[in-house]
């Protein structure tokens, strides 16, 4: 009996303490001093800390939707073009035409010039082939009415999507927001933007540059210029400045093996990001003619190498003026490696694109080609040799794990795409809030918070005296549990969030009550207050367990429907159900063993 | 401290035919009151704008306010004062755009007329009428289409900012940004990308030109197309749905078959009369009235079922015959803690209510209070009477 209650002493102080050191990171917003930011920071890969959502810290936030039917229809008219173009190939079979449907974007026909030809093994034979993407439906005198298979449809859709999910992300990141997010959700065919701390003037212009087309570019790396731009004028003195400033969030790298220079930079938690970072860094230095910084995103790594939460980015010196365009892009695909099976991303350009292709290709063996998406850097792999035809492939050479490669590779894709091919999108609902609103609603919550949990505090030290107080501090310890388990999951807390606190705060002690009541009921039986107290706890377990778990269906639901103001009431509600359900038990048990324990004859209650 | 000294022993059941009356009449009440005046739906659930401002000057009265609207053309624009200070306001407006199909239309045409008949082949809107797209066969200068633009009526967005695009336009054709639109070349169509104002910034252009307005401060805005509206609508219905079932399920499972239709018609009798008050008092039934909703559905249950584990309990332990003797033992036993955790909950709902009233919590939480109270009354008089009734119904049913 004496062990075991040490044991629980020992597992509610731990929890405490673990508790405590959680909510560390939510509680100091703006740490003071170096000293109070290393051990803050140092906490933050553990416990994340609360994120505020937009209604608390202002932003805004749009739902666009994606015009995925313009996809499907330009990838009907791409397909029906290529099949068009291997039966002039193959089946020598010339002036085929292909019309798309006029009143849907998933049919098509093709107009051979006589039944005959249409008719002919090597017809047959190219269509055959191209079965898994588009099906012949019927024939009618020298056409073939062919319509797309219902999962290339859909793929298409659900790409478009992607795709715009991927543009929009680039494009924020680009204008230096941090903190930002870009949600997809494919069965509404929309997606959820949301940037918080923007302001009313910088509104228009984000959504602009959203709504934008994708710009996909080609430019060659000057590796053997760095030498000479990170050693002259004004770059010279800032990088010599670089050493001497230990805090500087910049650190400028040598590439392994040829020693070319590069700088690179973390973004800030909830500050600038590392390509803002650098930008400010390289204020006044002048560029040579046709020479520039591009930026290239990275997850950070620790030392042994496995991916960490950090971003980083890091510079490329290029070229100015790109060697190529996007607007020559044929189309990009994930193809795979014949000997060794790896991934990789195949590219054709268009018959004018191949020949600049080839000619920039062929001045530049041996030079590294970034490959910039809307001025960023997806990657930066080596010439190895001229390439004519038109087609390229980027090998990516990084990730080793083959389902790595093979996201990485679907990724650029995406991105290739994205530039080739643009979804159309548009704003379907729009959502702004000011800072000044956002720290009225904090201040009224924290207010509305205390008000609550005092007035519950009192109330049951009244009518529970003693036990009452037992109560009171599975409450208290109650609010910090929840405030722990948002705080170390990173969860975003909204207006309605705060509500759903203090709502807990005040069913929470409905575990206390029902306990207490039973307790009283035994007592009246004529029971010591010692079992009194046990057979209370014993009985009252699954009457609260019952009564508890239809509110958490009710949250599970919410979780499930909710838009991002209501999820966050759900997130609150379902985490305090546990955390009191936990407290009422744990907690208060152990108080009032602890009562009964030294005076079993007399329980306040 | 106790509320009742000695054991209790109402006669709850006694009066559950009196009770049963008056339930059933607010029942019925609110579902007319529902069906004739129509709940009023908040903009996340028809479409609309939403937009609060704060003035500086205490000439910004809601009439001021109200002309002003007026005179832009939005008909029905509601105006509440709201938020901490005395010249803060929220602006309802069911329009998200000030450009109706007959405008368009006639934009469409004089556009059409400008721009030349046979090289307009693309003209769309967006739902929020801010950003209008036009395709043309053959090329023109961005100058000369924003001409067209305005001389047809449209408000152009003033964007200065032409972002850091200006180098690469000198090289590249394809796509080019220029004062307040875009212009880029998609398999040889000229595409422009018109940023109009929206009717949240033409609001509040319109409030800035009077002195009274002038230092207007947007503090939120919000707009919802009619789609989305739809879609919410859908959603926060079938969440109410799959909470009913999943829970009618829960009980079925841990209880009794005949414990369940008890639960479910006290909770719908819950979510009726909430809905019936808000229709009365003409308060806006939004995605926070739903999550409301659900979380009464969530503790109106827990009370029930409190109720119903003593029910259950006390059948075991006893070999008492009479199911309505039982029930009435197990409400008297229950009825301290059924009061307490009310009393609790209240005080939270009420400190929210109380204080948060200015925010957008102010419906949220008016619905708590009515849930909880409302709540408590029907696991007392709803659900167990209804048990009963069940329970003589299938008996009668067995004998006969």
């Amino acid at each position: 009996m004496e062990r075991k209650w040490l044991w629980r002493v020992i597992v509610l102080v731990l929890l405490i303490g673990i508790s405590v050191t959680a909510s560390i990171t939510t509680v100091i917003r703006a740490p003071k001093g170096e000293d109070e930011q290393d051990k803050v920071a140092a906490l933050r890969d553990l416990f994340p800390g609360i994120n505020l959502g937009l209604d608390l810290q202002g932003g805004l936030r749009m739902i666009y939707e994606v015009g995925v039917e313009a996809a499907i229809e330009d990838k009907r008219d791409h397909i029906a073009e290529s099949i068009v173009h291997e039966l002039g190939e193959t089946a020598k079979i010339k002036n085929v035409k292909a019309i798309g449907a006029r009143d849907n974007n998933y049919q098509f026909d093709l107009v051979f010039p006589d039944a005959k030809s249409m008719k002919s093994d090597k017809a047959k034979e190219v269509l055959k082939d191209y079965r898994r993407i588009a099906v012949e439906t019927s024939e009618s005198a020298s056409t073939v009415h062919m319509e797309l298979k219902p999962e290339i449809v859909k793929e298409t859709e659900e790409m478009s999507i992607k795709q715009a999910v991927e543009t929009i992300s680039i494009r924020i990141d680009n204008m230096g927001w941090a903190n930002t997010s870009v949600i997809p959700r494919l069965a509404n065919r929309d997606i959820i933007v949301q940037i918080p701390g923007i302001n009313e003037a910088e509104i228009s212009r984000i959504k602009r540059i959203i709504a934008q087309t994708a710009r996909l570019e080609l430019k060659i790396v000057d590796d053997k210029g760095t030498a000479e731009f990170f050693k002259t004028g004004a770059m010279k003195e800032k990088i010599a400045a670089l050493a001497d400033d230990k805090d500087s969030p910049i650190s400028l790298h040598q590439e392994p093996g040829t020693g070319h220079y590069y700088l690179s930079a973390k973004n800030q938690l909830r500050g600038k990001s590392g390509r803002q970072l650098i930008q400010d860094f390289l204020e006044g230095v002048e560029f040579p003619e046709n020479r520039e910084i591009s930026y290239q995103e990275q997850q950070g790594k620790d030392a042994a190498g496995n991916p960490t939460a950090d971003v980083t980015w890091r510079t490329y010196y290029t070229l100015k003026v790109a060697g190529i365009t996007g607007e020559y892009i044929d189309q990009a695909a994930v193809a795979f490696s014949q000997d060794s099976g790896k991934p990789y991303v195949s590219l054709r350009f268009n018959q004018e694109g191949a020949g600049i292709f080839a000619q920039l290709t062929g001045e530049n063996v041996k030079e590294r080609m970034a490959i910039i998406l809307d001025g960023k850097v997806q990657s930066a792999p080596v010439i190895q040799e001229k390439i004519s035809g038109g087609n390229c492939q980027i090998t990516l050479g990084r990730a080793d794990a083959r389902d790595n490669l093979l996201n990485e590779a679907n990724d650029l894709v995406i991105v290739l795409n994205a530039g080739a091919l643009p979804a159309p999108i548009k704003p379907v609902t729009e959502s702004t809030v000011g800072p000044q609103l956002g720290q009225d609603a904090i201040d009224m919550g924290i207010l509305a918070f205390e008000i609550a949990i005092i007035a519950i505090l009192l109330f049951m030290l009244v009518y529970y005296k003693g036990a009452g107080f037992a109560a009171n501090l599975a409450l208290v310890c109650n609010g910090v549990f929840i405030v722990a388990i948002l705080s170390g999951g990173g969860a975003t807390l909204t207006l309605p969030g705060i509500a759903g606190i203090i709502l807990t705060m005040g069913m929470a002690v409905d575990a206390n009550v029902i306990i207490y009541e039973r307790i009283r009921e035994e007592l009246r039986g004529g029971k010591s207050p010692r079992a009194a107290v046990d057979a209370g706890f014993k009985r009252a377990f699954w009457t609260i367990f019952d009564a508890q778990i239809t509110t958490f269906i009710a949250g599970v639901v919410m979780f499930q429907y909710g838009t991002g103001e209501i999820k966050g009431f759900a997130v609150t509600l379902l985490v305090g159900i546990v955390t009191s359900m936990f407290s009422a038990i744990f907690i208060s048990r152990l108080v009032l063993d602890f009562m009964t324990r030294h005076r079993s004859d007399q329980l306040s209650i | 401290m106790q509320i009742f000294k000695n054991k209790t022993n109402y006669d709850f059941m006694g009066k559950s035919r009196t009770f049963a009356i008056v339930s059933t009449l607010a029942v019925v009440g609110s579902v007319l009151v529902t069906l004739i005046w129509q709940p009023r739906f908040g903009i996340d659930f028809i479409g609309g704008t939403e937009i609060q401002v704060e003035f500086k000057d205490s000439k910004a009265t809601v009439a001021n306010i109200r002309s002003v609207l007026k005179k832009m053309g939005f008909a029905g624009a509601d105006v509440v004062a709201f938020g901490s200070s005395d010249t803060e306001y929220l602006i309802r407006l069911r329009e998200v755009s000030r450009i109706n199909d007959e405008q368009k239309s006639k934009i469409k045409s004089a556009l059409k007329n400008a721009l030349g008949d046979t090289s307009m082949i693309g003209f769309e809107f967006s739902p929020g009428g801010d950003k209008l797209t036009v395709k043309l066969k053959s090329d023109m200068s961005i100058a000369d289409v924003e001409t067209a633009a305005r001389n047809a009526g449209l408000d152009l967005a003033g964007i200065t900012d032409t972002v850091d695009e200006t180098d690469q336009a000198e090289e590249d054709n394809s796509r080019k940004c220029e004062s307040s639109t875009c212009r880029l070349v998609v398999k040889e169509q000229y595409v422009f990308e018109i940023s109009l104002n929206g009717v949240t910034e033409q609001v509040m252009a319109s409030f800035r030109a009077h002195p009274w307005g002038k230092d207007a401060v947007k503090m939120r805005s919000e707009w919802v197309g009619a789609k989305v509206g739809e879609q919410l609508r859908t959603a926060g219905i079938s969440s109410i749905l799959y909470a009913l079932i999943f829970i009618m399920v829960y009980i079925a499972f841990r209880f009794d078959l005949r414990f369940a239709p008890g639960a479910v018609i006290a909770l719908i009798h819950d979510i009726l009369i909430t809905l019936g008050i808000f229709t009365v008092l003409r308060i806006e039934v939004t995605l926070a009235t739903v999550a409301a909703l659900l979380t009464i559905v969530g503790y109106s249950l827990n009370d029930t079922i409190v109720v119903f584990d003593r029910i259950r309990e006390n059948m075991a332990a006893s070999k008492e015959v009479k199911l309505l003797s039982v029930i009435n033992r197990s409400l008297n036993e229950t009825l301290s803690r059924t009061i307490m955790t009310s009393v609790t909950t209240l005080l939270a709902v009420l400190a929210l209510y109380t204080i948060g009233w200015k925010t957008s919590l102010r419906d949220f939480s008016f619905a708590l209070v009515i849930g909880v109270i409302v709540g408590t009354y029907s696991s007392i008089y709803v659900a167990s009477p209804v048990v009963v009734w069940f329970d003589r119904f299938f008996a009668k049913k067995e004998k006969a």
